[in-house]
């Protein structure tokens, strides 16, 4: 199965350049301070924020906040049911939240809450490539939605490089059949908070590639920063 | 022990000498420390020392079933740990073993580093499971590093047995009949890591431990030697730009090319010394071993096997054995050395019904043969020997008076 046909088609329809269908919503649960659920294609994320909150006497820290970030997948998630408790699942559940609690850490505001804890809960519900992207976005919201202070917005994609040309916003089958890159932006500033990539490019083509993430970075921004707008203004409009 | 947050004057010092140039250690900024690269008896054994890092990395191979995703693909585990010698108590951070563990994995597993196809012996039934296991002996700074040259030199220098499948029989060879297979290693990935200060303004290459405590961030660079990009990792606060990126990945790709060339010289130079003493390294060992072993037996026993052997002939094969031995031996003790000189046992005589493990607890000094050379082999390739100094001993420590280092063993 070729993953870029002669005529510039990818598997599913789409065109290099082009993200796959994305939908969301913020405010999804009562309980949690904040909570957002995305889908980027066939990716389903679910994120929960709850916090600003008192903090753990371990990870109190006196001058900032801790934020504590947890990945899980659920088991129905991928292509073959079934997680093994420990080793592989674990570990990368246990790297991403790590991941996540860098990104977060570099973008939200966490002089203004010190002693406090701010969790962070990702589920993914369906992986079909680009999890990590899409849970870096259902944070982002569901941070927005808790009334948290952020710098920016923290948007993410994955990108690759195919037979010299440039592809975005991969899906799993893609993932497996080339190298994937992926970024974060804030999108004012222009800067990476996160990068991470699989198999192995060229360093010439790094260039390219990282221009090619941001510009759909910045796609996914817009797309974020309408959901959020249309959110509020519904909720400002119900009281 | 909890993990200690660095003080703000130390932070500050090193902030401020690196953005003026310089860097507590004198090093220029851009600068890296000297990799010594040291590899154990058993093939897949290789010790890195970068600065006061040092990363110890084995592997190992077996022959077991594929995973039902991939059936004619061998699987590589990654497995690291950080010793109690490195950082005591619960300051082993699960967080820093995880995520070297999963670095590894996508610097070496995901990037296709070691050809798994090859790996395969029978489809869907038998293939080698390799086990990297990396320890950190020591944390100076920049383990990612040291850790990941510790894996690919093992890797380079590991020998699986040959295995012959006939019909639907897989016997493995041992090492007198066919010659251990190196791996199929397509590309030698190495990680190269900048810490970041004052907002991503300055960056310096190779960090020390005191430097990664003060910086912002860290950015892991994993490139080969044809200017392949395996990996990219950020860690901590930090907020790049694309220009900084770049600029990474081209000290990354000069860095990358100058330790793949030192692998490959240490890779040839190990492989000569060995062939010094056979022209089959595989059999070197087994050759070696076996009559090591016929020699102890025979000073140890007292009596002949086989046909009768005079005194001479029998000191004779012992000076030999020690003169070709001293090669593999010099590996072990270099190893040792470069912890400690180890002085001369202490101890007394030990009781006679704790002679059977004593040759596992002490570390074997010039004067005692390789008795058990088969069994402990394991051990002793790995360089963890505990080491006496002569000075830390109380002088004059009497066997039996209690004076001097308390020992579970009852001494006479």
């Amino acid at each position: 199965m070729e993953l870029l046909s002669d005529q510039g088609l990818r598997v599913d329809g789409r065109r290099a350049h082009e993200l796959r269908n994305v939908e969301c919503r913020l405010g999804v649960f009562g309980r949690a301070d904040g909570s957002a659920y995305l889908e980027q294609g066939n990716t389903r994320v679910l994120a929960t924020v709850y916090g600003p909150h008192e903090a753990r006497a371990a990870q109190r820290r006196h001058d900032v906040a801790s934020i504590n970030c947890q990945y899980r997948q659920a088991v129905f998630s991928g292509w073959e049911r079934g997680r093994r408790a420990g080793g592989g699942g674990d570990r990368r559940a246990q790297e991403l939240g790590a991941l996540l609690q860098n990104t977060l850490e570099s973008v939200v505001l966490v002089e203004l809450y010190p002693r406090s804890q701010i969790d962070v809960y990702v589920q993914v519900l369906q992986a079909d490539g680009g999890t990590y992207a899409t849970c870096v976005n259902a944070a982002t919201l569901a941070l927005i939605d808790a009334g948290v202070a952020l710098r920016d917005y923290v948007c993410a994609c994955s990108a690759s490089v195919l037979r010299d040309q440039p592809l975005v916003d991969l899906n799993s089958l893609e993932t497996s059949g080339a190298p994937e890159l992926t970024a974060a932006l804030l999108p004012r500033s222009g800067r990476l908070p996160l990068l991470e990539m699989s198999q192995r490019f060229h360093v010439d083509k790094l260039g390219e590639l990282l221009d090619v993430a941001e510009t759909a970075c910045r796609d996914v921004h817009t797309i974020l920063n309408r959901a959020v707008r249309r959110h509020v203004s519904a909720r400002s409009s119900e009281k | 022990m909890k993990p200690l947050v660095p003080s703000t004057c130390e932070t500050n010092s090193v902030v401020d000498a690196v953005s003026k140039g310089t860097r507590l250690d004198g090093r220029e900024l851009l600068d890296h420390r000297e990799a010594t690269i040291q590899f154990g008896r058993e093939y897949g054994t290789c010790q890195i020392r970068l600065g006061n890092t040092r990363a110890l990395a084995t592997v190992r191979a077996e022959l077991g079933t594929p995973r039902p995703s991939r059936p004619n693909e061998g699987t590589l585990q990654v497995a690291v740990d950080v010793t109690s010698t490195a950082a005591p108590g619960a300051d082993r951070s699960n967080d820093l073993t995880v995520g070297l563990e999963r670095l590894l994995e996508r610097c070496l597993r995901e990037s296709r580093c070691v050809d798994q196809e090859s790996l395969c012996v029978v489809a869907d039934e038998k293939v080698w499971q390799l086990r990297l296991h990396v320890e950190l002996l020591d944390l100076g700074g920049n383990a990612c590093d040291a850790a990941a040259l510790a894996a690919l030199a093992a890797l380079c220098h590991f020998r699986r047995p040959h295995v012959s499948v006939t019909g639907g029989e897989v016997r493995l060879c041992p090492a007198d009949e066919a010659e251990p297979v190196p791996l199929a290693v397509l590309h030698k990935p190495v990680l190269v890591t900048f810490a970041f200060f004052g907002d991503g303004q300055h960056f310096v290459a190779d960090p020390t431990e005191i430097e990664e405590r003060a910086s912002e961030g860290l950015l892991t660079v994993g490139m080969n030697s044809y200017r392949e990009i395996c990996t990219l990792h950020l860690t901590g606060k930090l907020l790049l730009n694309k220009q900084q990126v770049l600029e990474c990945t081209e000290l990354a790709a000069a860095r990358a090319r100058s330790l793949t060339s030192q692998l490959r010289r240490a890779l040839t130079a190990d492989e000569a010394e060995r062939t010094a003493i056979h022209p089959f390294p595989g059999l070197a060992r087994v050759e070696l071993e076996r009559m090591a072993t016929a020699a102890a037996s025979v000073r140890l026993s007292g009596a002949v096997r086989g046909p009768a052997l005079t005194a001479e002939q029998i000191s004779e094969m012992e000076k030999e054995v020690d003169e070709k031995l001293s090669v593999f031996r010099h590996k072990d003790m270099a190893a040792a050395a470069e912890i400690g000189q180890g002085g001369a046992s202490q101890w007394g005589p030990p009781s006679d019904d704790e002679e059977g493990d004593q040759d596992e607890m002490w570390p074997r000094t010039a004067e005692t043969p390789a008795k058990t050379a088969p069994a402990a082999s394991d051990s002793d390739s790995e360089g963890e020997q505990t080491v006496l100094h002569p000075e830390d001993l109380e002088p004059h420590a009497e066997p039996g008076t209690g004076k001097g280092l308390r020992c579970p063993m009852p001494v006479r």
